[in-house]
């Protein structure tokens, strides 16, 4: 099957962009869950009773997660590209 | 409470269970099923040996105590396993390709397959591991003695329990752990041991979590009381010691040997790694998700002064809930034992390989060279060895077990392991980390960890007195362990690491800056740092240039892999080198392959000790070297490029120069062509005018005159036009304007239409022609015309410059494969020297003599005229007289032909 070049170069943006983006979702953790951001959601105030810092941590880390799985998944699928 | 043998039973039916599933894998492996075993799923599990003993239990009693904190110890993981792109996927790879058998092996073969730096970091994780297999067996009894003993005593011992734990777990380790010698040293059996235990830490963290909130009494309401008194009371969280925590988790996972040894030793497929890097932070969220609650739920409970470390056991068992209770405890123990379990398997390969090997091999150069199986000394090295690290681990546990120093050795044991750091990263990244860079960087971190955290972690007791650790060393208060150049760091731990960090970091830079690294390590840190790029290129990696015999190879190979693994690889190898039967033919490539095989069992340093003893040292190619270092590569490549492009500057202004010259020349040519052409044709044109002009102011001339006049005029305008006949003939034949009639002539035709046309100029001079006929019976590719006009030229000059009495002209040929030369020579004075290579010039006449009728175009155009018809026309020199030579196609070209 031959393939618009087109197409192939959007592929290859597309991989590019997934790529930067795996190295950039560290990144982000490492601001979001290790710098003084943290420092604002330090205090005594809750949501339903939960502090609002482990809230603030649980949900990061979450969203983190899933978009660490987005990026892996797409990146892995093309892996064994030759 | 529980009845200790309900305990008993229950720890030897699960201890069973394991033995069987690891039966069952090793089983499954070794009929090549591998299935579940090779999963995605499997491999996620099996990297959470990372929660032990102390993550389970202790990260309760950190959160009671320091609230949110404990999270720190999960985050980093995640943030190394969010960034599996660009540090683990690299990591994986490299422990593929160099058949990397543990962290000191990575180190050690990344730096030149140094054996020094092995060993210092096989030491290193002995030191910093060692107590944490204590913490383990600690944790075990501890827990084993909380369900047992809360209501008065069981009447064992804890160092009994320590004991039966410790002997149960090396029988464990020794039995899955060093079954064989793999050639990629993965344990199948182990790993989905540990994979099952993954999952029972988990269900039982969840069980007791959601019991603690939504089973109890209250409910999550009661919960939501408790939390906010547990994460403390608005202070700060994020400070030095949150980002040092972090920091320390985060390298635990790459550098601890027992989450390398998961993580990229037992890695299966690259792929994995991809639904790891999403799976193992889920794994780590739902494991902390519930600690905080269960550590509320403690303090809300639980009578002051209970052991928060124990809140996951005595939560539920206060609550009477003993089947959760027993599904906790087992969580506790598998984490403990599967951490144990992992971790001695790790450091026996560390030790076998790193330091038994070594001294095996230089206790006695010979072993190499005599057959024998190597296999069974590596083997008996790593029971040793992990019965060796189990034994130092409960030694640890007896003395200084209990003591408030011994729970937080799991920080300090990560600390120490982080000092592997820098020389990890930068060996993986930076092509200029040397050798001696890295040992320096781990050796000064080492001391400085050792000397500002392990040490004075004994509160006095060890090596270090209290009154040194308060006071410095006799006095100096400038070397304070615990306030290093007066720096005054309230937290220990965040002192320790920022000396240490600081300084091992410098060392490693600084002194891999001022060295050279060997060429070895060249090759190393170039497959290292390019990883991804000689993979693609396959074969191409540089390699030692080094020689040996197959059957020496053979014979080491078969020692270490084994026969039938040795066998196949060297089938394999020949059937690549298109051989169908024998040993494959040794060269460099051969050798670095049967080398990074054996490194997969003994280790990289240990297979290149064993390989170099039979190949010797090796050499590496000046070429290799420059396509290895890229830079170098590179920077000689665009200087290549400039000379190339400098050459060809000067090579384009040369040709500019000569065609310049040329084009003077043929100016200069062209203006005396001119001066000549306008002098000859006004010599005749002075001579008819003058006539005319007579004739015109004389009619009276006599008739006689008159006639002769007349005469005159018409022989020099017949002059004139023959001159303009010829320079238009020359001009045409320089250009190649000329319209020839090639075809086959024989040459005895030319020769005699020649002498007929001159016939009457020779018999007034009386030349006596010779020819030699039988030569001239020969066919020549030219034209019959033309050729003939060249042979009258020549005959003509030959009677006009020979001897004016006794001329004798002589023709002969000369029939070559694919030329004929026809030589005209007459017996006359010659060509003097100083004349012979303007003859063919235009306007040329020899000496002064001028003949009526010759303008000096006669060679010139016979030159042209043989150039045409693909030969050539010459002065024979030295040849008594004056000697032309013809020379021409015998076949018509096929050009010429196929017109």
């Amino acid at each position: 099957m031959t393939r618009d070049p087109a197409d192939l170069a959007e592929r290859a943006l597309q991989r590019r962009k997934h790529e930067d983006g795996a190295i950039a979702t560290p990144l982000a953790g490492c601001l979001l869950l290790a710098s003084p951001l943290l420092n604002i959601f330090s205090g005594d105030a809750t949501i339903f009773g939960i502090p609002v810092a482990f809230v603030y941590v649980f949900t990061v880390w979450a969203g983190l997660i899933i978009v660490t799985r987005a990026l892996a998944r797409r990146l892995s699928s093309r892996q064994t590209r030759p | 409470m529980l009845a200790i043998n309900i305990l008993l039973v229950v720890c030897v039916a699960y201890t069973m269970m394991l033995f069987a599933i690891a039966f069952l894998a090793e089983r499954r492996a070794a009929m090549g099923a591998h299935g579940w075993i090779h999963s995605p799923i499997v491999y996620t599990l099996s990297l959470s040996v990372y929660c032990t003993g102390w993550t389970f239990y202790g990260a309760v009693g950190s959160a009671a105590r320091n609230g949110l904190e404990y999270v720190t110890i999960y985050l980093g993981p995640s943030l190394v396993m969010f960034g599996w792109w660009l540090l683990l996927r690299k990591m994986v790879r490299i422990g593929r390709t160099q058949r990397i058998t543990s962290i000191a092996d990575l180190l050690s073969s990344r730096y030149g397959k140094s054996n020094t730096l092995g060993v210092v970091v096989t030491l290193l994780a002995v030191i910093a591991t060692t107590p944490y297999v204590a913490l383990q067996l600690q944790s075990l009894s501890l827990s084993f003695q909380a369900l047992t003993t809360a209501d008065g005593g069981s009447g064992i011992s804890s160092a009994q329990i320590g004991l039966t734990f410790a002997i149960g777990l090396a029988a464990f380790a020794i039995l899955f752990g060093t079954r064989s010698i793999d050639a990629n040293e993965r344990h199948f059996g182990v790993v989905s041991a540990i994979a099952v235990e993954a999952v029972i830490k988990l269900i039982a963290l969840l069980a007791v979590g959601v019991f603690v909130v939504f089973g109890m009494t209250g409910g999550p309401a009661t919960m939501a009381e408790n939390l906010p008194a547990v994460t403390g009371s608005g202070e700060p969280i994020f400070g030095p010691r949150w980002v040092t925590l972090t920091f320390l988790s985060a390298t635990a996972l790459i550098c601890l040997p027992r989450m390398f040894q998961v993580l990229v030793v037992e890695n299966a497929d690259e792929r994995h790694l991809a639904t790891a890097a999403w799976a193992f932070p889920t794994y780590l969220l739902l494991i902390s998700l519930f600690i905080l609650p269960i550590a509320a739920a403690g303090r809300g409970l639980l009578p002051e002064g209970s052991n928060p470390d124990l809140y996951v056991l005595t939560v539920p068992l206060s609550q009477g809930q003993t089947g959760l209770t027993l599904l906790s405890f087992l969580g506790g123990f598998s984490a403990a034992t599967s951490m144990v379990i992992v971790s001695t398997i790790a450091l026996s390969t560390m030790i076998s390989n790193h330091i038994v090997m070594p001294i095996w091999l230089a206790s006695d150069r010979s072993r190499t060279e005599i057959s024998g199986d190597v296999r069974s000394v590596v083997l008996t090295a790593r029971r040793v060895s992990i019965l060796g690290v189990l034994g130092l681990g409960y030694l640890y546990f007896l003395l200084s077990g209990g003591s408030a120093a011994l729970a937080s050795i799991g920080l300090i044991a990560f600390a120490g392991i982080a000092q592997v750091l820098p020389s990890l990263i930068g060996g993986v990244y930076w092509r200029g980390a040397t050798r001696a860079g890295a040992l320096t960087g781990v050796c000064l971190g080492f001391t400085v960890w050792a000397y500002t955290l392990f040490l004075p972690s004994f509160d006095g007791a060890v090596l270090l007195s209290a009154q040194t650790i308060t006071n410095g060393p006799f006095g100096l208060t400038l070397l304070r362990p615990q306030q290093l150049f007066g720096l005054a760091i309230e937290d220990p731990l965040v002192h320790s690491m920022f000396w240490s960090m600081t300084l091992n970091v410098t060392g490693f830079v600084g002194v891999s800056l001022v060295t050279r690294a060997s060429p070895l390590e060249r090759i190393q840190a170039a497959q290292f740092v390019d990883t991804f790029r000689y993979a693609e290129r396959g074969p191409g990696a540089p390699v030692l240039s080094r020689s040996a015999t197959s059957e020496d190879l053979f014979t080491l190979a078969q020692r270490i892999l084994g026969t039938e693994t040795a066998h196949q690889l060297f089938t394999q190898a020949a059937r690549l080198q298109s051989k169908p039967t024998g040993l494959p033919e040794v060269d460099g490539a051969l050798i670095t392959m049967v080398e990074r095989e054996l490194a997969g069992s003994v280790g990289a340093s240990s297979a290149h000790a064993m390989v170099s003893q039979i190949t010797g040292g090796g050499q590496i190619s000046v070429d290799e070297l420059i396509r290895m270092a890229d830079e170098t590569a590179q920077i000689v490549e665009y200087s290549q490029e400039l000379e190339r492009q400098s050459n060809e500057l000067a090579a384009t202004a040369a040709e500019l120069r000569s065609a310049n010259a040329r084009l003077t020349e043929v100016g200069a040519q062209r203006d005396a062509f001119l001066s000549q052409v306008s002098h000859e044709l006004r010599t005749p044109m002075t001579s008819i005018r003058s006539f005319a002009e007579i004739l015109r102011e004389k009619p009276d001339l006599a008739q006689e005159d008159v006639s002769r006049f007349v005469g005159i005029i018409q022989e020099e305008s017949q002059r004139l036009t023959r001159l303009l006949d010829e320079i238009l003939d020359l001009s045409f034949l320089e250009s190649g304007r000329i319209r020839l009639n090639l075809s086959e002539v024989r040459l005895a035709d030319v020769v005699n239409v020649a002498l007929t046309a001159t016939e009457g100029l020779r018999t007034s001079g009386k030349t006596v022609i010779k020819l030699e006929e039988k030569s001239l019976d020969t066919v020549v590719a030219a034209d019959f015309d033309r050729l003939a006009q060249v042979l009258i030229n020549l005959v003509t000059n030959a009677i006009k410059y020979g001897p004016d009495t006794g001329g004798e002209i002589r023709i002969s040929a000369l029939a070559s494969k694919h030329h004929v030369t026809l030589d005209v020579a007459d017996n006359g004075p010659g060509i003097p020297a100083h004349q012979r290579k303007n003859v063919f010039e235009k306007f040329t006449r020899l000496g002064e003599v001028t003949l009526a009728g010759s303008a000096g175009l006669g060679l010139p155009i016979s030159r042209e005229i043989m150039r045409n018809i693909g030969g050539d026309l010459e002065l024979v020199p030295d040849a008594p007289g004056a000697t032309f030579r013809l020379t021409m196609l015998r076949k018509l070209p096929r050009s010429a032909a196929a017109e």
